[in-house]
């Protein structure tokens, strides 16, 4: 649970939200999309408005764990739902759907995937299908919750590009991670969580050792040693 | 409205089944079993069918009640043990799993039921009592055989409550524990399939999972141990079985299964209504 | 051949529309892990048939497919409120409020003395294909015209069994694209706004007609089989939604022809006076249907494999 949460976030940044297990980053998350069973109290204003009316300018990358692997679609079908995200009911993605996300499976290096199953893909890969849907939605905000769980240290240095990327884009990152020292070192800004906000600001700030052994527990988080 | 001795049977007899199969249904639901007392319910169709047909051949007589309650037990536990195994095939899962255990056995159990019904006759109303119950018909044998089952079941729920609560709280904790995890699994279904083939007779292969489902459900609405609640939920199946029945004697025309599962539904409603925040319970027993 | 077209072919059509409408809306459920709700949805229509009766004081089919249908969406939406209210799952909520509907209807079918519905409990579980049957025309001068006169012929349940398999494919067709989305990730397709909600309620009404035209035919017993067995037969090949509802229907529907015919015209070949109930025939065919098909595709992996090595189903590590 989370208390007294406030923030705004700039557009084009990068902001990770950090925590320890269980202290409300991920419900944090969700709790601002509205996908709480009990919707929390407070304002949400995303670009000014309110959730519904900027719906299309938002695209969330769950956690992979969320998602049934067995449903029948291949990468590719996956990150034309980004695409279809924007189309109007009756309207095809056709075409441009599928050069979209082939162009968002390129990004998120799964272009040779594209015609595989999900459930045949690792779980590093589908986590990166996820994100590729996003992509191709070609939102201005993401929203994503512990993208790089599954992550290699290839496919972590590939994600980090992408956002980086997008956010010199002018597009706003929003990305729920347990990595301390690669928040210092990619992110531009840090909310640390802990059942409430504890700390919000640059990450060099932030993550000092002392503050965040008060928060983990530990002597120093970013090695863990005791 | 006159209680006489037939009466007194009748609610002595709705009053045990609703109290097992309200404990029975408390565990039931604690290992997430719910939609295994759907699937035996069902299958217990075929094997009375089954039953008539050996019965006929066999020249034992369609009707013996220990020959067609056996061939009921004996599917209904095939049924409710295929659940699990058909669910884990990639792409099915609990709930296919259940779906085709369902529309299978119901399936098979109305074909064959079709064959019993094309070959004897004067079964019309039996098919009508198997589907919904005929508690109205309970007689002291029926009573007598009801009170011995009911007094084995709890005894074996008493046993088993202490294993089943820990696997329920935590199961992996309880099989590194050392808890006889497939064991007591496999007694609980067998204990869900006895109550299910004795509440047959009570109130018929539809609306038996409600006898199961709902006063536990009730009582699961309330923070408790699991004991706690299993005796809760007795107490509620009892209760309500027996409001149901007299509300068939005043009322006349309803259906004795259909009052009992409606009082237990009312019950039910009226508790989420009074409980708006339910507790799920949490403690072993 | 006259009995064939008098009494079979009806038949046959009878099912092979329940199917179209029941399976192609049955493969979202089967996506969504929601087989169950049809079962639940097929017993709960009871209260409603018998009330369309009693409130509109007629034996119009009509009102009582619509009390039908209201009674079925009554259901299934007390059973999305009680297992939110409960936090228990779907399965124990269902349980609750169809055996509730049940007992209600069948109550309401006693008391009300409607016999008068012409409603039994038999017809309502085990269908009634054994009376959709064509009065066979006078000899016509063409096949057309012939044609012309049984088509007309046939008898209502039929016609609103067309209706529904139209209004089920249409639905999907129409909305593939939104409840994709939404079967996969519902958390997704409410973040980035893109499916609205009521592409997922006109889903579930449109189930719910086809349901309740399938059970005044078929008989409860076959539609949850009609529902979820072609769906879930078909899961284990489909490499995309619209291929798996495609195969679902041409799985099922050689199958379930099949089973009728062996369930009208066996007993008459092996000799003896036995009569078999068709609907549970064809429930039980499809139900086997699904085991059978997965361990088809297993074989069809194991030769697959000794041609090129195929990729594992299970999750490799990162």
């Amino acid at each position: 649970m989370v208390r007294d949460a406030s923030f705004t976030l700039e557009a084009g940044t990068m902001t990770a939200l950090v925590g320890p297990n269980g202290a409300g980053k991920s419900t944090l998350l969700k709790g601002i999309l509205g996908l709480l069973p009990v919707a929390p109290s407070g304002d949400v204003r995303f670009f000014g408005q309110s959730l519904a009316t900027a719906r299309a300018r938002i695209a969330f990358v769950p956690q992979r764990a969320e998602i049934d692997w067995n449903f029948p679609a291949s990468a590719l079908d996956v990150a034309t739902m980004g695409f279809a995200a924007r189309l109007g009911v009756f309207r095809r993605p056709g075409r441009a759907g599928r050069d979209a996300a082939i162009r968002a499976l390129e990004t998120v290096g799964l272009r040779p995937q594209a015609d595989t199953q999900i459930g045949e893909l690792s779980g590093g890969q589908q986590q990166r299908v996820l994100v590729a849907r996003a992509l191709a939605a070609d939102a201005e905000l993401l929203l994503l919750d512990e993208p790089f769980a599954n992550a290699d240290v290839a496919a972590s240095a590939n994600l980090l590009a992408t956002l980086r990327t997008l956010s010199n884009g002018g597009r706003t990152i929003l990305a729920v991670h347990h990595d301390l020292a690669a928040v210092r070192a990619h992110f531009d800004r840090a909310i640390v969580v802990a059942g409430a906000i504890a700390a919000d600001g640059r990450p060099s700030d932030v993550l000092d050792p002392v503050r965040l052994a008060a928060i983990y527990g530990l002597a120093d988080p970013a090695t863990g040693a005791a | 409205m006159t209680i006489g001795a037939n009466t007194i049977l009748v609610l002595a007899g709705c009053a045990l089944f609703g109290a097992v199969a309200g404990a029975t249904g408390t565990f039931v639901l604690a290992r997430r079993r719910a939609l295994v007392s759907d699937v035996a319910g069902h299958a217990a169709l075929p094997g009375v069918a089954l039953g008539f047909l050996l019965g006929e051949a066999t020249g034992l007589g369609g009707r013996s009640p220990a020959l067609l309650l056996t061939c009921a037990t004996i599917t209904a536990l095939l049924a409710a043990l295929c659940v699990a195994p058909l669910a884990r095939l990639r792409r099915l899962g609990d709930d296919g799993a259940t779906a085709t255990m369902l529309a299978g056995s119901f399936g098979l159990g109305a074909a064959l039921l079709s064959l019993v019904q094309s070959h004897s006759s004067g079964t019309q109303g039996g098919i009508q009592s198997l589907l919904l119950g005929s508690a109205a018909a309970m007689r002291a044998a029926d009573v007598a055989a009801l009170a011995v089952l009911s007094v084995g079941v709890l005894v074996a729920l008493a046993l088993l409550a202490r294993g089943l609560a820990l696997i329920a709280f935590d199961e992996e904790h309880a099989r590194v524990a050392g808890v006889p995890v497939r064991a007591l699994d496999l007694a609980l279904i067998i204990l869900l399939v006895a109550c299910v083939v004795a509440g047959l007779q009570v109130a018929g292969v539809v609306l038996v999972v409600a006898f199961i489902l709902t006063p536990a459900a009730t009582a699961r609405l309330f923070a408790g141990s699991l004991r706690t609640t299993a005796v809760r939920a007795a107490v509620l199946g009892a209760t309500t079985a027996v409001g149901g029945v007299l509300a068939s004697l005043v009322l006349d025309t309803i259906p004795t299964g259909s009052a009992m599962t409606l009082a237990a539904a009312l019950v039910f409603f009226a508790a989420l209504v009074v409980r708006r925040t339910p507790k799920i319970a949490r403690r072993g027993a | 051949m006259n009995d064939f077209l008098a009494v079979d072919l009806p038949a046959l059509l009878a099912i092979a529309l329940a199917l179209v409408a029941c399976a192609t809306l049955g493969n979202w459920l089967v996506l969504r892990r929601e087989s169950l709700a049809a079962d639940a949805t097929a017993h709960a229509v009871l209260p409603g048939l018998v009330g369309g009766f009693l409130v509109t004081g007629t034996r119009s089919p009509w009102a009582m497919l619509a009390g039908a249908a209201i009674a079925g969406l009554a259901a299934i939406l007390l059973a999305r409120f009680v297992a939110r209210a409960t936090r228990t799952g779907s399965a124990v909520a269902l349980g609750v409020v169809f055996t509730a509907f049940f007992a209600l209807g069948v109550a309401l079918l006693e008391t009300q003395g409607a016999r008068q519905v012409d409603l039994d409990p038999d017809c309502v579980l085990f269908g009634s294909l054994e009376t959709l049957f064509v009065a066979p025309p006078e000899r016509e001068r063409s096949l057309g015209a012939w044609m012309q006169s049984w088509i007309a012929a046939l008898p209502r349940p039929i016609w609103t069994l067309a209706a529904a398999a139209v209004i089920a494919v249409a639905t999907s067709w129409l909305l593939t694209k939104e409840l994709t989305v939404r079967a996969f990730d519902p958390s997704f397709a409410h973040a980035s706004g893109a499916a609205p909600r009521w592409t997922d309620d006109v889903r579930i009404v449109a189930t719910t007609l086809a349901i309740v035209a399938s059970f005044e035919a078929v008989g409860s017993v076959l539609v949850i089989a009609l529902v979820a067995c072609p769906a879930l037969a078909a899961a284990p090949f489909a490499r995309s939604v619209r291929g798996q509802i495609a195969r679902s229907l041409a799985m099922a529907l050689p199958i379930a022809c099949g089973a009728y015919l062996a369930a009208a015209h066996a007993p008459a070949w092996l000799g003896t006076t036995h009569a078999l109930n068709a609907s549970g025939t064809v429930a039980c065919a499809l139900a086997a249907g699904v085991p059978l098909a997965h361990l088809a595709h297993r074989v069809y992996r194991v030769f697959r494999r000794g041609a090129r090595p195929s990729p594992a189903l299970n999750r490799r590590p990162a």
